[in-house]
Parts: structure tokens; C-alpha cells; sequence
């Protein structure tokens, strides 16, 4: 009985030696996003990884900035070899040197992907591979509202006065969405004032911290539309709630989730591994279809209920998304919170 | 074995080891940080740019108010409460029923029940549909995301904390004392205001230290109650972590907020203590 044991479990290990001999004894921890995002990276990335590899891969469910703060932390001596990380705060963790440089020689599949979604420092080396983009448009009710707006100045109408939510910096949207009303009403980052003023006039019901909040405000009524993404938008229709999301006319602020290696990992090659099969055509296709993120890949397959959900809309690319320029928008973090803090929270 | 202060010191070892490594030594690193400039080199810079600035005055007086209604809301609600079941709840086991039912808010989650509140507070939430449909609203009143719904919602969560506190020390009050009053002529409401409440006193320092403490600190349920409309210490320090990456301000407000806290609740300890030698 032990001895077949013994020979059941040699067997198991060396067909797991055969299959990688390199990296079954290797082990990731793979920093993710939480709930039914964390999970869907796991059915679609994760878990495959795995399997097909033979490596061992841990999930640690996170969020960006705190990802990003953990890095800073372990510079150099990581307890993460994977983060993801959203765009904006990507940038954040390059200038800081908290990621490594991936190697496109051991990444093939990035010759899939399409220019937007491989990011290079100055030097041109590659920091950050897109795992999908998504957009912050409107979304609202279908059943409260006769008419779907149209354009961003649609919330300030009076049938919505009172029942709109607009994400707070907090958010990773808040930020975004503030240089993007200040941009569309003629101001600047360095010269906010436009926008300040704009935002004075709407009245909303709230400023949400964190996504849950704005779902939780649409699905009891209390919203009626809200600045929200396209992906979390749609997977409140999905329950079958009369939620819908558009795209204004004058364009999305849009942004990503971006695979990065971190730098100092102990397990380089497995970490390029996985990396080039996050970024493969079976698991971009699997993202979008249970996400509705855009997928970075150049030909990518999905059906028609996530194409029509996707974050440029039903026909589009990413050349329509409204991709903030982050590095402006990280060198004014304080100084546009600070404003919106003093000027527009409590007014 | 004999309790001697030896056993004694040998058994806080433990208590004193959690302490420090997990508050004392992760403080003293929050309160490095603060006296550092985000290039590196120490300075004081921080504390000048926050304790210059009314609007981080402005964020902890805020703070401190809507800390200190949810205490008086706890209080004037879980006081009777305890009396109630300390004095009148005679059995054991409606007494335990009861503490069991006061306890089991505290096993779900603060998030779960801040959504709760939103559905019920909201513009067709139960509170605002029941005063439209008696007529004595017209338009539904703006209760829920502000000081308001912060404070009902934290008196909600922390009002357990207050009863039970109080629970404690009404049951230990020496029940001969007040039979004693009452003897003496005293009616029941004298009898309460001269002997009970006073000697259940302790009880309400200790409950209320803690739900001031807990309100002060809370940030789950202002950042969901508030609606972004109310800044309050917690979040303001969040977001220097979340949304401007300025860990060395972060630490700063930390510093700034346990200090004026814990200068509050020395005064109130001290003017409780004169207050009783006054009495005895």
C-alpha cells in the first residue's frame, strides 16, 4: 500500500518534471484585482498558466495603489513576481523602479498585441503589456430616462439634477474624469478654474470612493446615471437590471490593466512565461468576453453581446478611446485633489 | 502558585510583545515617515503645511463633531437599553437572548450594513416613501450622504459597544443601595439621579472612550455614507496613500489626529476623576 503510494507520487512528479522540467518546482505570487475581476483572471490566466506549466501560481487579490504601495515597500526584494496594475499608476511604478524590463525575445506573443498596448520607458525598454482597456463613459437607467444622453453636459440637465454619482479621487476614475471635464471646458491641468466651475453646477447625488458605491447607487435608485466604467456597467445589465453605458461624444477617459514583472523577482523566467501567456490570444479573447475590457491583442475573437459592450462601443478601436496623458496627469495628483477637495466635495 | 508581580509581569510579556510589535514599532515608522521630506532628509515642513492649513483644521474638527454626536446618540440610546436589561429582564435567558440579538450586528460586515443604510435613508428608501405617504413631506428630504447619515450610521455600529459597557457596571451596582434610597422616600427617578447612574458612571467613561475612539477612526462608513460630500481625517488620509501618494502627509494627519484624540480623551479622564474624588 505505501510502496504504491511512493510510486503513484514519483510517477505524478515526473511527469510534471517532464512536462516543464525548468519550472515545476517554481513558485509565483501574482498580484491581482479582487472580486469577479480577480476571478476571471484566474479562470482565464491563471489557473491555465498553471496547468500548463507545472509552475505554482498564488493569487494575492489587491488593488493598484495598493500593489504599487506594496512594491515601493519591497523594492528590490518583491513578495509579488507578478503585479497588475492599472494604467496611470503603471507609469508611477516605472519612474520609481519598482518593475523590471521585459525581455520581447521571451515574450513572442507580444508581437500580437497592437502598439497602444506595449508600454516602453524613454530608453525603450518595454515596462507594462495592456491586458485589456476599459472606458469611464455614462452609465444610466434605462427605465428612469426617456432620452440616453448623449454627451458628458447631458448630467447637468435638470431630469438629472440631484441623481447623478461621479467617482471621488479616491477612485482611480476620479482623477481622469476631473482633467477631462477641465480639458473639454478649456482649461489645463496647470490652470483647473473651467472645469472647477463646471462642476460647481452639477448637482449630484454623490462622489463615490470606490465602484461598489456607484453600483449600489444605480441599482437602489438613488442614481439615475452615473460617470462609470463600460465593464462595470455592463455587468449590472447583465443581472438584469435596466442598466445601460454610453460612450459621449466627447470621448471616454480611458485607461488599462497592465501586466508588470517586478523587479528583483527571484524567478525571472517563469515570470516571462506567464507574462507572454497573459498577453496570448486564448486568454486576451477570455478577459474580454467575461470582462468587456478591449482587448489589446491585434485579431481577437468574441461574441457579439461583448463586442456591442466593448469600451470604444459597439464599432470601434482603441484609437477612439480617450487615453489620459498620465504623466501630466501623476505630476498634478495632489494639486488637482486638493482642489477638488476644497472646491467641489463640499460645496 | 502565588500571584506575585513576578508571575504577574510574566504574564503581560505577551500583551506587551503584541503591543509592540504591532502598534508601537509600525507607529514609530508612521511617525519617521511624517518628519520626512518624499527626496529624503528630515524636516518639519509637513507638520507646518498641515497645521497652517485651515481646511486640515476645518477636516478634524469635522471629524471630532460627528465623533462626538455619534457618542451622545450611543449613549442616549444604549443607556436605557442596558438599564433595561440589567433591571427589568429577569430571567437568565432573555438576558442572554438579548445579548446574543445586541451582538449579532457585530458579526456583519460594516460595508454590508452601510449599503443598508443607503437603501433605507435613501430618496425612495423606506424612512423618505413612509413620510411621503403620510403627507408629511413633499419632496423626499436629503438625509442620506452627510453628517446625518454618517452619524446614524456609526452610532448603529458602535451602539452595542455602549450597552455592553454599560451592562457590565449597572450589574455589579450594589441593588441594597438603591432599595436603601427608596426606604429613605426617594422616588424611583430620584433614586436613579442620586445613587444608580452615578455609580454606573464608570461604565459610561469606559463606552464612551471607545465609541469616540472607534468614530474618530472609522472609515468605512463615512466613506460611504458621506457621499464625498464630507471630508472627514480617515478618508483625508487615505487619500494621501490612494489618490496623491504622499505617504509623508499621510503620516503627518495620522500624528496630528492620535495626538489631538488622545489629548481629548486624557482631559475627559482627568476632569472624570475630579469629578468623582468631588463626589466621594
Amino acid at each position: 500500500m505505501t510502496r504504491n503510494l511512493v510510486w503513484a507520487l514519483l510517477g505524478a512528479g515526473a511527469c510534471l518534471a517532464t512536462a516543464n522540467p525548468a519550472l515545476a518546482q517554481q513558485r509565483l505570487t501574482v498580484a491581482t484585482y479582487g472580486g469577479n475581476w480577480g476571478e476571471a483572471q484566474k479562470a482565464c490566466i491563471l489557473e491555465p498558466f498553471a496547468k500548463a506549466s507545472g509552475v505554482q501560481v498564488v493569487q494575492e487579490m489587491s488593488v493598484s495603489t495598493v500593489t504599487y504601495n506594496k512594491l515601493k515597500q519591497q523594492k528590490g526584494n518583491p513578495s509579488i513576481d507578478i503585479a497588475w496594475i492599472d494604467g496611470g499608476i503603471s507609469e508611477l511604478a516605472s519612474a520609481d523602479g519598482v518593475v523590471a524590463a521585459i525581455d520581447p525575445a521571451k515574450v513572442p506573443n507580444i508581437a500580437g498585441l497592437i502598439d497602444e498596448a506595449v508600454y516602453k520607458t524613454k530608453d525603450g525598454k518595454i515596462y507594462a503589456l495592456s491586458t485589456g482597456f476599459y472606458a469611464l463613459g455614462i452609465a444610466y437607467n434605462t427605465k428612469e430616462l426617456k432620452e440616453a444622453p448623449q454627451s458628458w453636459w447631458d448630467i447637468w440637465k435638470p431630469e438629472y439634477s440631484g441623481k447623478v454619482t461621479l467617482p471621488s479621487p479616491v477612485n482611480a476614475a476620479g482623477l481622469p474624469f476631473f482633467a477631462h471635464i477641465i480639458t473639454l471646458t478649456g482649461g489645463s491641468l496647470d490652470n483647473p478654474t473651467s472645469g472647477v466651475e463646471k462642476l460647481k453646477t452639477i448637482k449630484v447625488s454623490s462622489y463615490y470612493d470606490a465602484s461598489g458605491v456607484a453600483q449600489a447607487a444605480l441599482q437602489s435608485g438613488e442614481a439615475v446615471a452615473a460617470a462609470y466604467y463600460n465593464t462595470a456597467a455592463w455587468a449590472i445589465a447583465d443581472k438584469g437590471l435596466p442598466i445601460a453605458f454610453i460612450v459621449p461624444k466627447e470621448g471616454a477617459p480611458s485607461a488599462d490593466i497592465r501586466v508588470h514583472i517586478a523587479d528583483g523577482t527571484k524567478n525571472a523566467d517563469a515570470a516571462l512565461q506567464f507574462v507572454n501567456y497573459a498577453v496570448g490570444d486564448e486568454a486576451m479573447n477570455c478577459l474580454a468576453e467575461k470582462l468587456y475590457v478591449g482587448p489589446p491583442t491585434k485579431h481577437y475573437k468574441i461574441s457579439d453581446q461583448a463586442k456591442s459592450r466593448m469600451p470604444w462601443g459597439a464599432s470601434g478601436n482603441v484609437k477612439n478611446l480617450a487615453i489620459p496623458n498620465w504623466d501630466a496627469l501623476n505630476a498634478k495628483r495632489a494639486a488637482l485633489t486638493e482642489v477638488w477637495n476644497r472646491q467641489i466635495a463640499g460645496k | 502558585m502565588r500571584f506575585t508581580s513576578a508571575n504577574a509581569a510574566f504574564l503581560m510579556l505577551g500583551p506587551i510583545a503584541f503591543f509592540v510589535l504591532f502598534f508601537l514599532a509600525p507607529f514609530g515608522l508612521l511617525i519617521a515617515e511624517s518628519f520626512m521630506r518624499p527626496q529624503g532628509g528630515v524636516t518639519l515642513s509637513n507638520y507646518i503645511s498641515v497645521l497652517s492649513d485651515g481646511y486640515y483644521w476645518n477636516a478634524l474638527i469635522n471629524t471630532l463633531l460627528i465623533s462626538l454626536w455619534v457618542t451622545v446618540v450611543s449613549f442616549l440610546l444604549g443607556y436605557p437599553l442596558a438599564y433595561f436589561i440589567v433591571f427589568h429582564v429577569r430571567r437568565p435567558w432573555g438576558r442572554r437572548l438579548i445579548y446574543v440579538l445586541l451582538m449579532t450586528p457585530l458579526f456583519t460586515s460594516n460595508i454590508v450594513r452601510a449599503f443598508g443604510w443607503i437603501v433605507i435613508l435613501g430618496r425612495r428608501g423606506i424612512v423618505n416613501s413612509s413620510l411621503l405617504a403620510l403627507g408629511l413631506i413633499n419632496t423626499p428630504l436629503d438625509i442620506l450622504y452627510g453628517k446625518l447619515s454618517i452619524i446614524i450610521g456609526l452610532a448603529y455600529i458602535l451602539l452595542p459597544i455602549m450597552a455592553l459597557s454599560i451592562c457590565s457596571v449597572l450589574q455589579t451596582v450594589d441593588r441594597s443601595l438603591i432599595e436603601a434610597a427608596r426606604d429613605l422616600g426617594a422616588r424611583p427617578s430620584r433614586a436613579f439621579i442620586a445613587v444608580t447612574f452615578p455609580l454606573s458612571l464608570p461604565g459610561v467613561v469606559a463606552g464612551s472612550i471607545i465609541v469616540f475612539a472607534l468614530s474618530v477612526s472609522a472609515y468605512v462608513i463615512p466613506s460611504i455614507l458621506s457621499g464625498g460630500r464630507e471630508m472627514v481625517m480617515p478618508i483625508l488620509i487615505f487619500q494621501q496613500y490612494a489618490a496623491t501618494f504622499r505617504p509623508d502627509i499621510g503620516a503627518t494627519l495620522s500624528v496630528v489626529l492620535l495626538a489631538v484624540t488622545l489629548l481629548l480623551i486624557g482631559s475627559y479622564l482627568i476632569l472624570f476623576e475630579r469629578r468623582l474624588r468631588a463626589v466621594g
